[in-house]
């Protein structure tokens, strides 16, 4: 058994802030106070490890709702980038492996910068289910953090058929069966209906247009997926990339898509991406659009968002949304990888450099900036920067400062273009986010939106995932948070003075395993065994692929 | 041009190295065998380049490389008259260099090499 | 064991098609009836318990466990060690020789290096524009085939993924239009409605003419031919690709090995990215990647190091540098004083001048036939067969993993074993 003394317990969950309180730890969980007995022979037998924490802060390990941190696309984004990783060298330590930074690190990279910085639990954004295998082989391969992934669906052939055929219980099968054949989390959904018309070169705008071979509108594949999310009771609803994400004035097809689904849980990705305005009178055409999206946001209190928050400096962008990319290379002239995945998804990869004193760059900065300040409840907005593709994750210190310390912020803008105050309205505002506020769009709210029970909390049963962290109050903020003291995973210290220990192990997969009528295979096989390259047979992620398997329940919600 | 050394003349050629499906087969089939070496030593010459050089089908020639020299048996085949073909294997490989231009990928498919009938050597 | 026992699904590992319908039937641990496989693969398997390698120490017969104590004393001892070769062997195992590479410091290169490596650096030059397999069998009404010839090298590929395949928007060949663009007119350009002869080590030049003239450019030329077509002839091909709704470009060595090497596949990718850039078709490439699994020695290496492939360890950090520390450099200047050869036959396959150093220096080759390497190397390490006497992962050309079944029995732990044991030998010692 192992007892924080005197931890300055900050557990929104628990409704606890700044609550100093012992934190007793066993067999990979926080468990109670033991009996007086109990304690005395576990101290007789020397099973007692004592730490004094002294009063620092804990929270629990951090939890990142979306992050692309493994398979195809990823690795592709390696691959392309070999000026990214020079510059950012690890070397092998004990049986720490080595490996590369900067914004595509290597696995091992991933997991101990993930870990420094106090987070424990990591969502892989999104990930082809033909290449499912993939993924798993670099989850077996990426320390320490427990990780799940959500699996596209959006552009899906089979979704899109039974879509159109208005076959909402195949639907639910066929997804249902999709999950569990790949070994995902829950469903993304990205750019419904853009991604497979842009296999036929085309685009389409907002969600009421007709598209794809199989005519449907975005907004008729959106309220099928959402349906049949809540059917098959999955933890986490769909979560979505939405319609003409990076457009100027896509705040519009945002909200349309908000309101289509206010009856249904939603959580919408990056939302920074799709809050943009139009100012046609302007040389720069792009706005922000955060008071319009905000409202919305504070009317639904079902709704969940991420941010994706810009971060000044290089970034990769990587996303299923194939036609973005294709949009970015263009706009940008960089280097541009596209991989179209038959009968399921697309993808693209180009790397972009923010730039402090690009107008443009510092709308998008000040939306997602604005976006935490307006939306009222923290436990409906999550800190991201859709690593990496609006910049990596180790900026997250930098942004919680930004979000505490209104100061801070206006000596930042500063030093940002100069018209900055006159197409944004961050300056104007003064709200700080406190520390539990932190630790809900950090930890607790990301747990509850993934439906992650045992997460992002502190309370007798949670897994012993813990981030201790100095006092704000002589520290710098983001130093604070950028080397927790003490971090723990699964009970077991991992993190110690800001350097890992040398006990390299890798973490969980979480995964749920939704019913769904078996049936569905026979019902796909036909055009499978056509369509497809390869053969249903060979498509399932086999049991040797896990190596810690968690299945988080799918159950009617409270 | 590629290979350095030699110039395209009359009896020189780019040498092209390649696939064939029997050399496929027969790489998975043993490589000690009879059978792999003879679908790995030969060289395939254009009909017109054979007459114009008085060397009969089925002859031993010598091919000559800046990297090495070998001995194989000649066929006709329906080439152009500025390359000859050879299938991947240990023998061709003696003709290509190791010089990568700094890439890490030999000369494999841009060599130069010289075809000389065998019996003219004795001559 | 003497019932007779079917085994569906099955995956050959011969060439990156990875051909997953191959049909086994089996009785007392040998192959009774194999279905599916082309011609190659159906050697493969005929031939696969055959011409087996058996654990040696210098030429004489040894244990296995003795052979892997002695890989792992070369590999400690060296000072600068080569582990090479990685395409024909599971994901698995590719993923154990990049730690031990990292464990000795050594340089780690798989044959991508001399076959479609050029392909992967001009991606990191420029990007590229590819999809599944699948994709290109359901959509591509043009299929242009560039220096690559599959019915000789991937003989089931047409079949199942391209001219003569059947999908969702093109059903037979006659729903393809079919370019082959090469130096000799192979089989493949047989089977093409059109056969355009490129001068060898042109091809860079008729690239950028290509795409000049699809981007409304006119070159020039002091003879009026630009790699031996007349510019009429040129401007007639950049039509017909303007005129595609998906076209694909497959190619191969014609590209990646000569002349400008990958600079002749940066400008066919460049010219793939002009294809896709006024929205009015989409065009992909695929590289025809020879082995089963080279795909995945670039992909393993890539997750855990950054880099595909020339990867050297010796600052215990992955560095990456074709030209340094890629195979044939490296054994031709010497520089490296021992090898592990995994699943390869550098002997029978690189330069002559470069293999021959892998004789003055203790070499380990781990494979389970017979080549022109174990002929002589220092240390032989017999291993059983992926895909038949043992599982693993392997990728295929457009990075679709697969999942091997075993269905016969074998006397030999498999390489992701072997590489595992070494490496912990070492690591314990």
């Amino acid at each position: 058994m192992l007892r924080l003394k005197n931890a300055l317990v900050y557990d929104p969950t628990n409704n606890k802030e700044g609550v100093k309180e012992d934190i007793w730890i066993q067999d990979e969980k926080i468990v109670a106070e033991p009996e007086r007995e109990v304690l005395k022979e576990l101290k007789a037998n020397n099973d007692l490890e004592e730490i004094d924490l002294d009063g620092k802060i804990v929270m629990a390990g951090g939890v990142d709702i979306h992050s692309h941190i493994a398979g195809p696309k990823v690795n592709s984004g390696r691959v392309l980038r070999p000026e990214d990783h020079r510059r950012d060298n690890v070397a092998r330590k004990g049986k720490l492996r080595s490996g590369v930074g900067s914004t595509v690190p290597s696995s091992y990279v991933t997991g101990y910068r993930y870990s420094l910085m106090g987070y424990t639990t990591v969502m892989e954004a999104a990930g082809p289910p033909m290449k499912a295998k993939h993924i798993h082989e670099e989850f077996n391969d990426l320390p320490y953090i427990d990780k799940g992934f959500l699996v596209l669906s959006g552009n899906n052939y089979f979704v899109l058929k039974f879509i159109s055929e208005n076959n909402q219980q195949a639907l639910k099968d066929y997804l249902g069966w999709l999950i569990n054949a790949t070994g995902a989390f829950g469903l993304k959904v990205v750019n419904p209906g853009g991604v497979e018309a842009w296999k036929e070169g085309k685009r389409m705008r907002g969600i009421e247009e007709k598209g794809t071979y199989f005519d449907l509108s975005p907004k008729e594949i959106l309220l099928g997926l959402a349906k049949a999310a809540a059917d098959l009771k999955l933890p986490h609803p769909i979560h979505l990339h939405t319609n003409d994400l990076g457009s100027a004035g896509n705040y519009k097809t945002t909200i349309n898509t908000m309101r289509l689904l206010e009856d249904y849980r939603l959580h919408i990705t990056h939302i920074q991406f799709s809050s943009y305005g139009k100012n046609e009178e302007s040389k720069i055409k792009f706005a922000t659009a955060t008071d319009e999206i905000a409202a919305e946001i504070n009317k639904q209190s079902k709704l969940t968002v991420d941010i994706g928050q810009l971060v000044f400096g290089e970034a990769t962008t990587m996303t299923a949304d194939g036609i973005l990319e294709y949009n970015l290379h263009k706009l940008s002239g960089n280097k541009w990888v596209n991989t179209d995945v038959e009968m399921e998804t697309g993808s693209g990869i180009v790397p972009m450099n923010y730039k402090k004193k690009n107008l443009v760059n510092d709308i998008q900065w000040a939306t997602g900036m604005e976006l935490f300040l307006k939306i009222n409840d923290p436990w409906q907005v999550f800190l991201t920067t859709d690593h990496p593709n609006a910049g990596p994750f180790t900026a997250y210190p930098w942004i919680i400062k930004l979000l505490m310390n209104k100061s801070y912020r206006a000596d930042y803008i500063s030093d940002l273009h100069a018209k900055f105050d006159e197409y944004t309205d961050l300056s104007s505002l003064d709200r700080e986010y406190s520390l539990s506020d932190i630790a809900v769009i950090s930890r607790s709210g990301p747990a509850k939106a993934l439906g992650l029970k045992n997460k992002g909390h502190l309370g007798v049963g949670a897994d012993a995932d813990i981030a201790v962290y100095n006092n704000i109050s002589d520290n710098d903020i983001a130093e604070v948070f950028a080397h927790p003291v003490y971090v723990f995973k699964s009970g077991r210290m991992i993190v110690k003075n800001g350097e890992l220990l040398n006990n390299l192990e890798i973490g969980r997969t979480l995964v749920t395993k939704p019913d769904y009528d078996e049936n569905i295979i026979e019902l796909i096989r036909e055009d499978f065994q056509k369509y497809y390259s390869i053969s249903i047979d060979n498509y399932s992620v086999t049991d040797n692929y896990y190596d810690k398997v968690e299945v988080i329940p799918c159950t009617t919600r409270e | 041009m590629r290979g350095g050394g030699l110039t395209l003349s009359d009896n020189t050629f780019i040498l092209i190295t390649g696939r064939t499906i029997k050399q496929g087969m027969a790489s998975v089939s043993g490589k000690k065998s009879d059978n792999y070496k003879k679908e790995t030593s030969y060289v395939e010459v254009s009909q017109n380049v054979l007459d114009r050089l008085n060397i009969e089908e089925g002859e031993a020639v010598i091919l000559k490389s800046e990297a090495g020299s070998i001995e194989v048996i000649c066929k006709a085949a329906d080439l152009e008259e500025d390359i000859v073909f050879m299938p991947y294997g240990p023998t061709a490989n003696t003709l290509i260099g190791t010089d990568t231009g700094g890439t890490g990928m030999p000369n494999s498919k841009s060599n130069v090499v010289r075809l000389i009938r065998k019996e003219a050597q004795t001559n | 064991m003497t019932e007779l026992k079917t085994f569906k699904n099955i995956t050959c590992t011969f060439c990156g098609a990875l051909c997953d319908n191959i049909e086994v039937k089996v009785k007392d641990n040998k192959i009774e009836e194999l279905k599916n496989a082309c011609a190659i693969s159906r050697k493969k398997y005929e031939h696969a318990l055959k011409d087996r390698t058996v654990p040696m120490i210098n030429g004489e017969e040894t244990t296995y466990q003795k052979v892997i104590e002695k890989a792992a004393e070369i590999l400690k001892n060296s000072k600068n060690p080569l582990i090479y070769g990685l395409s024909s062997t599971t994901a698995e195992a590719q993923k154990n020789a990049v730690k031990l590479a990292e464990l000795t410091g050594a340089n780690i290169d798989s044959t991508s290096s001399v076959c479609h490596g050029p392909g992967t650096m001009a991606k990191q030059l420029v990007g590229m524009v590819t999809a599944t397999l699948g994709e290109i069998k359901n959509r591509s009404d043009l299929m242009v085939f560039w220096g690559a010839n599959p019915v000789e090298a991937h003989p089931n590929h047409s079949k199942r993924y391209t001219m003569l395949a059947e999908g969702l928007f093109k059903k037979n060949r006659s729903d393809r239009e079919v370019i082959v663009f090469d130096v000799r007119k192979t089989p493949t350009a047989k089977m093409a409605d059109q056969f355009i002869r490129v001068e060898p080590g042109k091809d860079f030049e008729l690239l950028m003419a290509l795409r000049m003239m699809i981007n409304g450019k006119e070159p020039e030329s002091k003879n009026g031919k630009i790699a031996g077509l007349d510019l009429a002839e040129i401007e007639a091909a950049a039509e017909k690709l303007k005129s595609a709704n998906y076209g694909s470009i497959f190619y191969g060595m014609g590209l990646t090995m000569t002349g400008a090497k990958y600079m002749n596949t940066w400008a066919a990718m460049s010219l793939i990215r002009d294809l896709n850039n006024d929205q009015q078709r989409r065009f992909v490439m695929m590289p025809m990647r020879g082995h089963g699994n080279v795909a995945g020695s670039e992909i393993t290496m890539a997750w855990q190091t950054g880099y595909p492939f020339a990867v050297n360890f010796s600052k215990a950090y992955p560095r990456y540098n074709p030209g340094e520390y890629t195979a044939v450099d490296l054994l031709a200047n010497k520089e490296v004083d021992a090898a592990f050869i995994i699943a390869s036959d550098p002997m029978g396959n690189l330069p002559k001048k470069a293999a021959a150093h892998l004789k003055d220096i203790p070499t380990i080759i781990l494979d389970p036939h017979w080549n022109f390497t174990s002929d002589f190397a220092d240390v032989v390490i017999p291993s059983a067969l992926k895909g038949i006497t043992a599982s693993g992962t392997v990728y295929r050309m457009d990075h679709v993993p697969l999942h091997l079944r075993a269905f016969l029995e074998d006397e030999w732990p498999n390489d992701e074993e072997a590489v595992a044991e070494i490496g912990e030998l070492i690591e314990n010692a």
